[in-house]
C-alpha cells in the first residue's frame, strides 16, 4: 500500500474533530473549578461547526475516491453521513450545558467525548475495510460507554453504563470473530477484496480455501466458515442498530443514561451503525446478495425488520416511562429503516437505480428520524430539575398549557415519530415504504407487500403511544409544579430540530435529492460488481440491460422522487411527495 | 522444524475459547467474570487471526491482532471504571443486583 500525500486530505474532517476534542479537554483542565463553564460547550460547538465546514469543503473540492489503499473512502455517502453526525453532535452539545450543570455533572470531557464519538462515527461511514469499521465502532462505542455513565453519582446511570458496556463489548467480540473468519477464508479484510473473492469463487466454482486445506475436490463455492463469519458480522452490527432480538440493552441503557446523551445515542450511533452496514452489505456482500436462490443477508434482514417493528411497537405501548417508551420506539424506527436496506438488497444492492433508491431512502429516513428523536430527548432533558424528574406520562400532564412553546415542540416531535403529516417522519416512512413496494414490483416478490403492510399496521399502532404524550400534555390536569431549565441554548437547539422536522415535512424534495445524490457516487460498488457481462456469466442474478431499462422506467413512473433529474428546477417538484 | 501443526487445530482451539467466553458472558452473573469472558473472546479472535496469517504468510492478520489488543486495553480501562462505579452504588458486582431500571 502506497500512501500518497493527497490521501491526507481525506482525513481533514477527522483532524479538525480531533483537534477540537483536544482543545476542549485542555481548556477544561485549565479551568478554575468554581466558575460556570458553559463556554467549554461553545468551544466544542465551534469545533464541530469547523468540522462541518471541512466536510463541506471536501464535498466541493476533493474528488470522490478511495484513500490509503482503500482503507477509507471519500464520497457523497460519507459526506452526507458526516454532516448528519456532526449536526447531531452540535444539537446534543447545545442541549447539554444547562442540563449537566443542573445534575452536578458539568465537566468538559463530556463535550470532548461527544466529539470523539463523532470521529468514530465518521470513520465508520468512510470505512472501506473491516478493520476500519471495527476501529470506528470502538472509538465511537468506548466514548459512548463513558457518556452513558456520565452521572457518576446516579446509580441508574452507573447501571445503564454497565449493561451497555457488557453487551456492546460482547457484540464487538462477535463482530471481530466474524471478521477473523472472513479474513481467513477470503485472504483480506478489505471490503472490495471480499467482494472480489466472492465473485471469483462464484465464477470458477473453486473453494477459496483450496490452497489451505489441500482439498482439491472441494465443490462448495465458499467455505462455510465464510458464511458463519458474515452471520457474526451481521449479528454484531444488529446489536449496535438494536434490531430485535439483539435489542435487550436498549431500554435499560436509554432509561438510565442522561437524557442529552440518549438523544445522541438513539440517532447518531444508530445512523453510524447503518452507515457501516450499508458499506459492508453493498460493497463486501453485495454480489452475494444477487446470487440466484441465495439471498442470505437480505432474507435475514427481511425477517429481522418484521420482528423488530412488531416487538418495538408492542413493547412501547405498555411502557409508562416516556424515556423507556422512546427507547422501544427507536427500536421500531430501526426496523423501518431496515426495510429500505432489504429493498436495496432485493434489487441488487448498489447495482442499478433501484438499489440506490433503497439505500438513499434509508439515509433520508435517518435524517428525518434524527431531528425528531434528538428533539424529543432534548425536551425531556429540558423539563424538570434535579429534585423533580420528568419521566412518566403523568409527569407531563398539563404541561402543554403551562409551557406552550415547549409543548408545541414536543407535539411536533411526537407527530413526526408517529409518521403523521405534515412532519418529516411521515415523508421518511412514506419514502421507505414506497421504495420497498417498487422493489417488490421489480423483483416480482409478493412478500414485500406483506412487509409494508405489517410495517404500516405497526406504525398505526405506534401512533397510540406517541399521541398519548399529546393527550397528557393538553387533556390531563396538571399535578404539581414542574420546573424547566430555562436555557436559551437548549431552547434554540430544540427550535432548530422542530423547524427542520416541519420543513422536511412540507418541503421534502430537496432533502430527498440530497440523500439520493449521496448514493450517486457511492464508492467501491463498481469494483465489487465488476463488468456486467462477467458478473452475469458467473451466474449472478444481475438484471439484463432491457430489464434495467424497464426498472428505470418503472421507478420513474411510480414516483419521480426515486430518481430525480439533477437539473430539474425546484418548481417542477410541486405536487408530489406529500 | 519437525511437523507443522495443522491450521484446523488452531481454529478448533480458538473456537473453543470463543465458546467458553460466550458461555461465561451469558451464564455468569459476576461482572468481573463476564468481563473476563469478553476478554477471552477477544483473545480467541487474536489466535484465529494469527493462525490464518501464518498459514497465508500474510502480515495483515498480525497487525490486526495488534489493533485488537490496543482496543481491548482501552475497553478494559473504561469497562473496569464502569464496574467500579457500579460497585460504589450497589456494594456488589453481581449484575443481578442491578435491577433499578426495570419498572
Amino acid at each position: 500500500m502506497l500512501i500518497k500525500s493527497t490521501d491526507l486530505i481525506a482525513l481533514l474532517p477527522f483532524f479538525v474533530a480531533l483537534v477540537a476534542a483536544t482543545v476542549v479537554i485542555l481548556v477544561d483542565v485549565f479551568h478554575r473549578t468554581d466558575k460556570p463553564r458553559a463556554y467549554v460547550a461553545h468551544i466544542a460547538t465551534a469545533g464541530m461547526v469547523l468540522t462541518l465546514a471541512s466536510v463541506w469543503y471536501m464535498h466541493g473540492n476533493v474528488e470522490a475516491g478511495p484513500a490509503f489503499g482503500k482503507l477509507i473512502y471519500h464520497d457523497g455517502f460519507s459526506t452526507f453521513l458526516n454532516a448528519l453526525f456532526v449536526l447531531a453532535a452540535i444539537l446534543t452539545i447545545m442541549v447539554s450545558p444547562r442540563y449537566l450543570r443542573e445534575h452536578g455533572a458539568e465537566r468538559g470531557e463530556y463535550y470532548a467525548l461527544i466529539i470523539l464519538a463523532t470521529t468514530g462515527m465518521m470513520l465508520m461511514a468512510a470505512a472501506g475495510d473491516l478493520l476500519m469499521v471495527f476501529l470506528g465502532l470502538e472509538i465511537m462505542s468506548i466514548a459512548i460507554y463513558v457518556l452513558v455513565g456520565f452521572f457518576r453519582a446516579d446509580g441508574k446511570s452507573a447501571e445503564a453504563a454497565t449493561k451497555y458496556f457488557f453487551l456492546g463489548a460482547f457484540a464487538s467480540a462477535i463482530f471481530l470473530y466474524g471478521m477473523a473468519l472472513i479474513y481467513g477464508t477470503t485472504g483480506g479484510t478489505s471490503l472490495e477484496g471480499i467482494a472480489a473473492a466472492v465473485r471469483a469463487s462464484a465464477s470458477s466454482g473453486d473453494n477459496v480455501l483450496v490452497h489451505m486445506t489441500d482439498d482439491v475436490n472441494a465443490t462448495s463455492t465458499l467455505d462455510p466458515l465464510f458464511y458463519i463469519g458474515c452471520l457474526m458480522l451481521l449479528v454484531g452490527m444488529a446489536f449496535k442498530v438494536a434490531l430485535v432480538p439483539f435489542h435487550m440493552w436498549t431500554p435499560d441503557a436509554y432509561t438510565g443514561a442522561p437524557s442529552s446523551t440518549v438523544g445522541f445515542m438513539a440517532t447518531a450511533v444508530k445512523a453510524a451503525a447503518f452507515a457501516a452496514l450499508i458499506r459492508l452489505l453493498f460493497i463486501g456482500l453485495g454480489v452475494e446478495a444477487t446470487r440466484i436462490d441465495s439471498q442470505g443477508w437480505v432474507k435475514m434482514l427481511f425477517y429481522l425488520s418484521i420482528i423488530t417493528i412488531i416487538v418495538g411497537n408492542l413493547m412501547a405501548i405498555v411502557q409508562t416511562n416516556v424515556k423507556r417508551m422512546l427507547a422501544y420506539s427507536s427500536i421500531a424506527h430501526a426496523g423501518y429503516a431496515t426495510i429500505g436496506l432489504v429493498a436495496a438488497g432485493y434489487t441488487g444492492a448498489g447495482a442499478g437505480i433501484s438499489g440506490y433508491a433503497g439505500a438513499s431512502s434509508v439515509l433520508f429516513y435517518l435524517l428525518t428520524y434524527t431531528f425528531a428523536t434528538l428533539g424529543a430527548f432534548g425536551v425531556l432533558s429540558y423539563l424538570g430539575n434535579r429534585h423533580r424528574e420528568v419521566t412518566t406520562y403523568d409527569d407531563l400532564s398539563g404541561l402543554g398549557y403551562k409551557y406552550p412553546a415547549i409543548g408545541f415542540i414536543l407535539v411536533v416531535f411526537m407527530l413526526s415519530s408517529a409518521g403523521i403529516p405534515p412532519t418529516a417522519g411521515f415523508v421518511g416512512k412514506f419514502h421507505v415504504f414506497r421504495t420497498a413496494i417498487v422493489a417488490g414490483e421489480i423483483s416480482g416478490d409478493n412478500s414485500f407487500i406483506w412487509l409494508v403492510a405489517i410495517a404500516f399496521m405497526a406504525s398505526v399502532a405506534g401512533a397510540y403511544y406517541y399521541l398519548r404524550v399529546v393527550v397528557h400534555l393538553y387533556m390531563k390536569e396538571s399535578n404539581g409544579e414542574v420546573p424547566v431549565l430555562r436555557s436559551k441554548l437548549t431552547g434554540f437547539a430544540l427550535a432548530i430540530s422542530a423547524f427542520f422536522t416541519l420543513l422536511i415535512g412540507v418541503y421534502p424534495t430537496p432533502f430527498i435529492e440530497i440523500a439520493s445524490d449521496a448514493m450517486k457516487d457511492f464508492q467501491g460498488v463498481e469494483v465489487a460488481y465488476g463488468p456486467q457481462g462477467e458478473t452475469r456469466a458467473a451466474g449472478l442474478n444481475v438484471l439484463p440491460e432491457e430489464d434495467a431499462a424497464k426498472v428505470e422506467a418503472n421507478t420513474i413512473r411510480i414516483d419521480p422522487i426515486v430518481a430525480p433529474m439533477p437539473d430539474q428546477a425546484p418548481e417542477s417538484h410541486d405536487g408530489h411527495g406529500h | 522444524m519437525g511437523t507443522e501443526i495443522p491450521l484446523s487445530y488452531y481454529l478448533i482451539v480458538s473456537a473453543m475459547l470463543f465458546s467458553i467466553g460466550t458461555i461465561a458472558v451469558l451464564v455468569r452473573r459476576n461482572a468481573l467474570v463476564i468481563f473476563m469472558g469478553v476478554e477471552m473472546m477477544l483473545n480467541s479472535v487474536n489466535l484465529t487471526f494469527i493462525a490464518f496469517a501464518k498459514y497465508r504468510s500474510d502480515l495483515d492478520g498480525h497487525s490486526i491482532a495488534l489493533f485488537v489488543m490496543a482496543v481491548a486495553a482501552a475497553e478494559a480501562a473504561v469497562g473496569l471504571a464502569i464496574v467500579l462505579n457500579l460497585f460504589r452504588h450497589k456494594r456488589s458486582v453481581n449484575v443481578d443486583d442491578a435491577t433499578s431500571l426495570r419498572h
